[in-house]
């Protein structure tokens, strides 16, 4: 093992970007009533007829 | 300190979203760094800082559309605000669903080809168009699926089991308030004549309440982490209404989120029915209603947000629909809410003809019939 032996220079954080800003105004209008379900089984996601 | 190699701290520190502290170092392998370093000169990086090539190796990880981006948000926020109750809600439901029927008992023997139905919610243009009365005065026979939040002013308007005879109703949100639509004394004048479908994870208040209006009511489970396997939320709830009087267990479907799209997933998965048309399902506002006005989902717009910036546009988007000539804005709940919907209308194309006939909203593009309501009773009357 070798400790980093290159400079980690700390990058001041810039101000919220155009996209930070677009994902907190999503997160504060609410959440649905229920919500979207996603499979890897397409099949799945409409409906399974026996649960 | 932060190790990379073989530490758990560094992705905590990273979910947290921590600033870098001012000692921050890390230690890695030599070998490592010789591929840390091959990797950065094949890609073009060799001259550069470090820091680039890191930024560049992660923006092409999970490269998201805008929207998987909202329903990633979206996810979060409703299982965060919402699993506790669903779970909590089925285990109080559990008894009445033992002892209750399964929506299998809706599923008909014979599928018409010609059968139609219509979704009514309660978005804007209902009273615009003067809907509930067009249709209260029409001769349609076929299937009404009225979103639980529309019964009570469908019922007011006329539209009622005893002149609409295939006249259903659906609650799919968990909030104990549902059950005030359910109150209405209109609801009690019709109920023994509605069938009323409920998720399994209702408030136990929503189920009283359509029973005690005499209702029919039929279970269903909602579809929200089944993919996850085993020791999922919906794979334990088959498991548990399996234990007594089921043993096939209750159908489950999408609900898109909201009870309009659950409807919809209803009328072509269970009921069968071959055509569907949509009113009140707007998913989206007049463009003239000032977003201070509107309290659609209970959450009024934050008196802090700049209405004119890029990234409120984004978010609350007006649309112009080319089909009904007219615009219509979104917030993001309906943002979410169509992107879905439209996506499986898509998708469902060969099983279900859905038709918007709502006359203006967010529902519209590819596998979308737009008509007006008039001219829709004028095709469709079974």
């Amino acid at each position: 093992m070798i400790r980093a032996n290159f400079n980690i220079k700390k990058i001041e954080k810039k101000e919220a970007s155009e996209q930070e800003k677009f994902e907190a105004l999503i997160a504060r209008s609410g959440v649905g009533s229920h919500m979207v379900f996603r499979s890897e089984n397409k099949n799945d996601e409409f409906f399974i007829d026996e649960l | 300190m932060i190790f990379v190699n073989n530490s758990f701290d560094l992705l905590k520190s990273q979910s947290k979203k921590e600033a870098l502290p001012d000692d921050f170092m890390m230690e890695i392998s030599e070998n490592t760094f010789e591929k840390m370093l091959k990797r950065k000169e094949e890609m073009g990086f060799g001259k550069k800082s470090w820091n680039e090539w890191f930024e560049k190796l992660f923006a092409n990880e999970n490269v998201e559309s805008e929207k998987e981006i909202i329903e990633r948000i979206f996810k979060k926020g409703t299982l965060e605000y919402f699993y506790e109750d669903w779970v909590r809600n089925f285990a109080l439901n559990l008894e009445n669903i033992w002892n209750g029927a399964s929506v299998r008992e809706l599923i008909p023997q014979k599928v018409e080809h010609n059968s139609s139905a219509i979704i009514i919610g309660r978005g804007p243009s209902i009273d615009r168009h003067n809907h509930l009365e067009l249709l209260a005065n029409s001769n349609y026979k076929g299937t009404i699926i009225c979103t639980d939040g529309a019964m009570p002013k469908v019922l007011k308007a006329g539209i009622t089991p005893d002149k609409f005879e295939k006249f259903f109703t659906l609650t799919v949100d968990t909030v104990d308030w549902q059950k005030d639509f359910y109150n209405d004394p209109i609801c009690a004048k019709y109920g023994n004549k509605i069938r009323c479908i409920l998720s399994s994870t209702v408030s136990p208040g929503v189920y009283e309440a359509a029973k005690k209006a005499n209702m029919k009511i039929f279970w269903i489970h909602a579809l929200v982490d089944y993919n996850e396997g085993n020791t999922s939320f919906n794979k334990m709830a088959g498991i548990m209404t399996r234990a007594k009087n089921y043993q096939s267990g209750l159908p489950a479907i999408q609900t898109g989120g909201n009870v309009g799209t659950a409807a919809w997933i209803v009328a072509w998965s269970i009921l069968k029915r071959a055509t569907v048309a949509l009113i009140g399902i707007d998913h989206g506002y007049y463009t003239e209603t000032p977003w201070e006005k509107i309290n659609y989902h209970s959450i009024p717009m934050p008196k802090d947000v700049d209405q004119n910036s890029e990234e409120f546009k984004r978010a609350y988007p007006t649309i112009y629909n080319p089909y009904f000539n007219c615009y219509c804005k979104q917030d993001p709940p309906f943002v979410y809410f169509s992107n879905a919907l439209k996506e499986f209308i898509q998708r469902t194309t060969k099983i279900v003809k859905t038709i918007n006939a709502t006359e203006g909203g967010a529902i519209f593009g590819d596998g979308i019939e737009c008509m007006t309501l008039k001219n829709f009773l004028s095709k469709y009357y079974t």
